[in-house]
């Protein structure tokens, strides 16, 4: 555990302005990269994005960006409209996808004809016509 | 009847009170809510002016400040006690119990009553299925289009098959069951009998979930009256007394979920048996939170009814049907009976303690477990109610 009364509180708080804590993860997505919040005091990822570590409680942090390579931990192929979501999207594979940097994340997923079974490697592509703002496809996809 | 049941003084369940379930268009939650307060002060025996303690949760269609407030000023009480809880599904009625209680004891009121309702089938304030009808977003979900109860509970289901084989015919199992304990009794919305073939044909919500696997959604409040042992002595029904309450926490939303063994379900039901010194084969009825039908499945498996992977031959072998060693949510549960958010399980539980359910009673009932959580297994609890 870091020193709790090392780091600023007010410089932490002073850093959210005017856009809160997620605005660097949403521009960047917005600018098809990806990237994610470390702690530089326990040197790990973690998500969603938080003014502290939620593990140690360290406030030195810092983006760095990610491939977006990972596995699927879980997915489920949604066939209604469920509040957010356009009918016209559906049937829509959500997945979450366990990041090589040991997080896990949201996201939807494009088949190009094949279903995200757990285990699958999957990365993010940005051309997809999905309504998310992250979606992945199957590595295997992506390198053909 | 006054007779004096050598409760001493500890505080003990007097009162139970509930709506009709189904569609009430038109019923506010605080319409719902004192009803089912009336209904559990006069089955308590009690008068409107003795109730001194309100623990109540506002509804999830219309989320709202000071809801305790709101319906205490409703029903014109003047409360010594009073406070809003929100400590996740299931665990809220039990948190609300469990604080009566402790209010009691410390001398804060005498007669608590413990309330949740909401017109969640008519009263919907946005668009939307499912219980999520609040309106804030969840910023790191929703947006990736996570949104809603369905889909979170179906990646978790999805990855249950996953890790311990749980099928389709598992979950039907579940189903089926637990519609034939409703069906037996005149509080529940859904009735008619089912068969696999109906659950394998109910229409996929996001899979693997069905139609079939989830609760249904309806209007309706339940209510609790929590009353000091000198009280209790002069209420006409058995009272019943909570032998132990835990709770154990993990996180808020599904993306946030690390794995079935974190959810630490286990230990936090061991916590329970360990505080009234029992074990799991002393209980008689389980009430168990089946928000859907992997809900059931997981609390059963996770607290040791059965292994991990289990639950779908459990349930097969008729282990949760009546006659068995320990029937499991004999009211329909919120897959059958309605979902009311949990506060039904408690009154239920009362009611196999008081032997008054009818075509459902638990023969001898006197021990009942009431098993689950909330969100999406972030949260879940133990409570153990007895006959006194």
């Amino acid at each position: 555990m870091p020193d709790l009364a090392a780091g600023d509180a007010a410089a932490a708080l002073g850093s959210l302005v005017p856009e809160g804590v997620g605005a660097r993860f949403w521009a960047a997505l917005a600018s098809q990269r990806l990237e994610l919040p470390w702690c530089v005091t326990c040197s790990q990822a973690f998500f969603y994005p938080r003014i502290m570590c939620p593990r140690c409680w360290s406030l030195d942090l810092e983006w760095r960006p990610s491939p977006g390579r990972g596995t699927v931990f879980s997915s489920t192929e949604v066939s209604v409209p469920f509040q957010g979501l356009d009918e016209t999207d559906l049937p829509l594979w959500i997945v979450l996808v366990d990041l090589d940097e040991g997080v896990r994340i949201p996201g939807q997923f494009e088949t190009h004809g094949r279903e995200p079974r757990i285990g699958t490697v999957v990365v993010p592509t940005w051309s997809s016509l999905l309504p998310g703002p992250l979606v992945f496809t199957s590595r295997e996809v992506q390198a053909a | 009847m006054t007779t004096a049941r050598g409760t001493g003084s500890e505080p003990v369940i007097v009162g139970i009170g509930e709506t009709p379930l189904g569609r009430h268009r038109g019923a506010s939650a605080a319409d719902l809510q004192a009803l089912a307060i009336r209904a559990a002060v006069d089955d308590a025996g009690l008068r409107p002016e003795q109730v001194d303690g309100l623990v109540s949760l506002g509804p999830y269609t219309d989320p709202s400040m000071m809801y305790a407030a709101t319906i205490g000023e409703y029903a014109g009480l003047r409360p010594t006690y009073q406070c809003t809880i929100d400590s996740g599904g299931l665990t809220t009625p039990m948190a609300m119990v469990a604080g009566a209680i402790e209010a009691i004891r410390s001398g804060q009121c005498s007669v608590a009553v413990c309330v949740f309702g909401d017109p969640a089938q008519t009263g919907r304030k946005m668009s939307g299925r499912g219980m999520t009808t609040t309106g804030a977003e969840i910023e790191f979900e929703d947006r990736f289009g996570l949104v809603g109860t369905v889909i979170p509970y179906a990646l978790l289901a999805q990855r249950h098959g996953h890790e311990f084989g749980t099928t389709a015919e598992d979950l039907g199992a579940i189903a089926i069951a637990t519609r034939r304990h409703a069906a037996r009794r005149s509080n529940s919305v859904r009735r008619d009998l089912i068969t696999l073939d109906d659950y394998l044909a109910s229409r996929m919500i996001s899979s693997p979930l069905r139609l079939l696997d989830c609760s249904t959604v309806t209007d309706g409040a339940g209510a609790l009256v929590i009353a000091s042992g000198e009280i209790a002595g002069s209420c006409p029904h058995p009272p019943v007394v909570m032998r132990g309450t835990t709770l154990q926490a993990s996180h808020r939303n599904v993306g946030q979920f690390t794995s079935f063994d974190d959810l630490r379900i286990r230990p936090m039901v061991q916590r329970c048996l360990q505080a009234a010194d029992r074990t799991l084969a002393d209980v008689d009825v389980a009430l168990v939170h089946d928000a859907f039908t992997l809900s059931t499945a997981l609390f059963l498996e996770e607290a040791g009814f059965c292994g991990r992977g289990e639950a779908g031959d459990y349930v097969r072998d008729g282990h949760i049907d009546l006659g068995a060693a320990c029937p499991v949510n004999t009211h329909g549960g919120l897959l059958s009976q309605g979902h009311v958010a949990g506060i039904l399980h408690l009154t239920e539980a009362v009611r196999q303690l008081r032997g008054d359910a009818g075509a459902g009673q638990v023969a001898g009932a006197e021990l009942a477990m009431i098993l689950g959580g909330g969100g999406i297994f972030g949260v879940s609890g133990c409570m153990l109610l007895q006959r006194a």
